[in-house]
């Protein structure tokens, strides 16, 4: 390892993420989605997932007609628990009086020296779902006398052999981790068989309590329904019955919160095990500290008139990825006031992460502290000093803290509360608003108001809302974020959501693409790419020779059969004069080996790389002379979109045109 | 891991991504936690960074190196720095650190106060060439730079963390 490596691993130290990061990723992607509206399908999909189950049950329960419950069990079946490494295989008939005979036959029996052995037995079904065979007959096949290696002699083990079939999955298992499948079905990974490592604590206490409340839930049972919570980690905790039936009767809580404030999800899914934070709340009472937050108000707590008492859940379905399992509590813990270490009763593996404290409620700022203390920070960004001791952390990097982009100082302020106090910690969200030249400019941004660990009143540059993209804006526009081309020598601003194209890599030493990845839309055509010292291409996707100039090429791209180009006009890039022209392709263009559509540049790098338009796009391409001394002669900006967005995407794109700043050393 | 409510296409686009996220996710948070000094709002950084890789992943899986995309994302994420309210409240409300004591942790702070000090350009190459071993090309495809600018800038910032720690070559 090298020198620098070490030292850098000093400051890694002994990190390792969290053991429900991926899931907490899923969440987070799934609230994403929600926040933004255009969750409709994957909520409408969850809604027939659960649709779908109850269906399934449905035929689960009905697909065993009463009149004949025997052919579920017909037939042949397959080990797939042979701990011997033979093979058993099974074939059971049901006679028409209701009589079922089972013929069993391992290749390789432990109990016979490893030779094999026959089992034969009469039995019934009983409930539809059990078979059970009271004395079966076991023999060796070749002759000698089974001897069993521990416990009661052989018969008496076997007495009452019973199997249990699921009538969802057509699996049949013995109860003591014999599991039998139809010949040829797929093999059910280990990982879903999670009862062995369950350990239930509510509402039931064992396996065996679990495992009937299973079989009576599936066959619709409503005592044992409650518990199936279909793809429960992302259901609301606090809509399931599951939670409040816990808090309710194990706990003896009255009246609780399932806290979803920021940082803590309600229910946060963890490898199988749905972890989720409670607090108690005082019956009939109001928080008088939380007025107005609706959740904060009905929810007093219940030690002293800041603390609550917090319980920490973990429940866990008997089988992943099973959205039929019932699900159980299968440890809680009730927290203490500071810092106590939970590791073995809520989390399976991550130390760190066990440390939990019970909530607390923050005396939220009142109006008059957050005003004062707002108007002291606008002040001194007026003033054009002193604004920084305002804000927390110190070094916050506040975007036009004084001025606009222009440079014009602040002559006056105003804000307003947009939301808050949130409880539990007592944050009050404000947009501010900052006036210069003469209010033809306004700059809007969002803070926080909160308090600090010593209770200090404090200014955060941000917003409650966690996925909030914007936080400040110049006259109702995003803030332009700068960017670097060549190493710095060509520089431009471009405003959210401009952003990194995505698709490819987009970037190469000579190249680089932004798209407009507005993701309400989703879209990923709408692109803007810089190249340096492009190449013209010529029919049949053959690369040009260099061309002298931003002129020659303009003349060369006219001149390629497959492009459709107007005549090149004067136009200006950052106050560069350059040439403006607009591409289509034809519709019989040279499609290009690698990407499948036609080019209109390559890249000047031996590769075969370039910028592609497809058939109903347009392009506007500005060429350019790049002033002497810079690592290239040429630059070109092509900007692409489909024909209904082009005029909307050129005109989103003027502001970075015009922003192009170039740097000769 | 649970049921998850995705599209049909999804599920077997998650699964990739799932394969993915168990291979870099820990790099990912390591490296933040060197860029940014803290070990809270780097993962808060990665799980932004992992979740939009996931919304777009039906296209950066099928780029030749989707960890650089992530990296690249994680870099813009990280230079907007703002301080996100779900991590303050975790550290308020919800995760308590272990307390940060000993010579281990001094000598983390010292490490992460000596990167603090270099510029944002030069301590993302060091992290990136030095910590994740990548090479000048990727790394430079990552930046939007030159490989032979990577190798300048990773030059200065090796310099500057030696100096900076009182470390001889």
């Amino acid at each position: 390892m090298n020198e620098t490596k070490e030292l850098l691993r000093r400051g890694v130290g002994d990190f390792e993420p969290t053991p429900d990061a991926f899931d907490r990723v899923l969440a987070r992607s799934d609230r994403k989605q929600r926040n933004r509206r255009v969750a409709a399908g994957a909520l409408g999909i969850a809604v027939f997932a659960l649709a779908a189950v109850g269906f399934v049950r449905l035929l689960g329960s009905e697909g065993i007609p009463a009149t004949d419950p025997r052919s579920p069990f017909e037939g042949t079946w397959v080990s797939t628990s042979d701990a011997d490494g033979g093979t058993q295989t099974m074939t059971v008939r049901v006679s028409a009086d209701g009589a079922v005979e089972i013929v069993l036959l391992d290749d390789v029996a432990t109990v016979c020296s490893g030779t094999p052995s026959t089992m034969t037995g009469t039995g019934r079904i009983e409930g539809g779902t059990q078979l059970v065979i009271p004395a079966p007959v076991y023999t060796c096949d070749d002759g000698s006398e089974p001897e069993t290696l521990s416990g009661p002699p052989l018969e008496e083990q076997l007495r009452d052999w019973t199997l249990f079939l699921d009538p969802q999955t057509d699996i049949l298992s013995d109860g003591v981790g014999g599991v039998w499948l139809r010949p040829g079905a797929v093999e059910p990974s280990p990982a879903e068989d999670q009862l062995a490592d369950l350990e239930p604590v509510w509402p039931q206490t064992s396996l065996e309590e679990v495992r009937e409340a299973q079989e009576l839930a599936d066959a619709g049972d409503p005592r044992y329904t409650w518990q199936v919570l279909g793809p429960g980690p992302f259901t609301d905790a606090r809509q399931t019955e599951f939670i409040t039936r816990f808090l309710q009767e194990e706990l003896g809580w009255e009246k609780f919160n399932l806290s979803d404030f920021p940082g803590l999800y309600a229910g946060v899914p963890q490898d199988g095990l749905w972890v989720m934070l409670a607090v108690r709340c005082a019956p009939g009472q109001t928080n008088p500290l939380y007025p107005n937050d609706p959740e904060g108000r009905e929810c007093a707590p219940t030690i002293d008139e800041y603390r609550y008492e917090t319980v920490m859940i973990g429940a866990e379905p008997a089988g992943i990825d099973d959205v039929s399992a019932i699900w159980v509590v299968s440890r809680w813990a009730i927290l203490q006031p500071r810092d106590v270490h939970v590791t073995g009763n809520i989390y399976r593996a991550d130390d760190r992460a066990g440390f939990r404290r019970q909530v607390q409620q923050l005396v939220p700022p009142s109006d008059a502290e957050a005003t004062a203390l707002l108007e002291a920070f606008l002040q001194a960004r007026v003033d054009g000093e002193g604004a920084e001791e305002y804000l927390t952390p110190a070094d916050s990097q506040i975007p036009l803290l004084y001025a606009t982009t222009s440079n014009a100082p602040y002559e006056r302020s105003e804000f307003e509360l947009v939301q808050g106090p949130v409880w539990p910690g007592g944050w009050r969200e404000f947009k501010v608003r900052l006036f210069a030249a003469g209010g033809s400019t306004v700059v809007e941004q969002t803070f926080l108001v909160e308090r600090d660990e010593e209770g200090r009143l404090v200014l955060v540059y941000g917003a409650l809302d966690p996925f909030k993209e914007v936080l400040t804006t110049e006259n109702g526009g995003a803030l332009a974020e700068p960017y670097e081309f060549l190493d710095g020598a060509v520089t431009f601003a471009a405003a959210w959501p401009w952003d990194w194209y995505v698709g490819g890599w987009g970037f190469a030493p000579t190249k680089t693409t932004l798209e407009l990845d507005d993701p309400d839309q989703q879209r990923f055509d709408q692109l803007l790419a810089l190249v340096a010292d492009p190449l013209p291409i010529e029919r049949g996707c053959r690369q040009g020779p260099a061309p002298a100039d931003a002129e020659a090429l303009a003349r060369s791209i006219r001149s390629d059969p497959d492009l459709e180009a107007t005549e090149p006009v004067a136009a200006s890039v950052g106050g560069t004069p350059a040439l403006k022209m607009d591409v289509v392709i034809t519709p019989v263009a040279s499609a290009c080996d690698d990407g499948g559509a036609p080019q209109v540049l390559r890249l000047n790098d031996h590769g075969t790389q370039g910028v592609t338009l497809g058939q109903g796009q347009r392009m506007r391409l500005y060429l350019l002379d790049l002033p002497e001394g810079l690592s290239a002669r040429i630059l070109a900006i092509a900007i692409s979109a489909p024909e209904a967005d082009f005029d909307h995407v050129i005109e989103a794109a003027e502001p970075i045109v015009d922003s192009f700043e170039f740097h000769a050393p | 891991m649970g049921e998850v409510a995705l599209p049909i296409e999804g599920r077997t686009a998650a699964r990739d991504f799932e394969s993915f996220f168990r291979a870099e996710y820990r790099s990912l948070c390591q490296a933040l936690i060197l860029l940014v000094g803290d070990a809270l709002e780097a993962e808060e950084i990665a799980q932004e960074t992992m979740t939009r890789v996931l919304e777009r992943w039906d296209r950066v899986g099928a780029m030749d190196s989707p960890s650089g995309y992530a990296y690249r994302t994680a870099l813009n994420l990280q230079r907007k720095r703002i301080r996100r309210l779900a991590v303050r409240a975790k550290r308020r409300f919800a995760s308590v650190p272990v307390p940060d004591i000993g010579p281990a942790a001094s000598d983390r702070h010292d490490v992460h106060r000596a990167l603090q000090q270099l510029p944002d350009g030069l301590r993302a190459a060091l992290i990136l060439v030095d910590w994740l071993d990548m090479d000048t090309d990727e790394a430079g495809r990552v930046l939007g730079l030159k490989p032979a600018s990577v190798r300048v800038r990773l030059h200065r910032a090796r310099s500057a963390l030696r100096d900076a720690l009182g470390e001889t070559s």
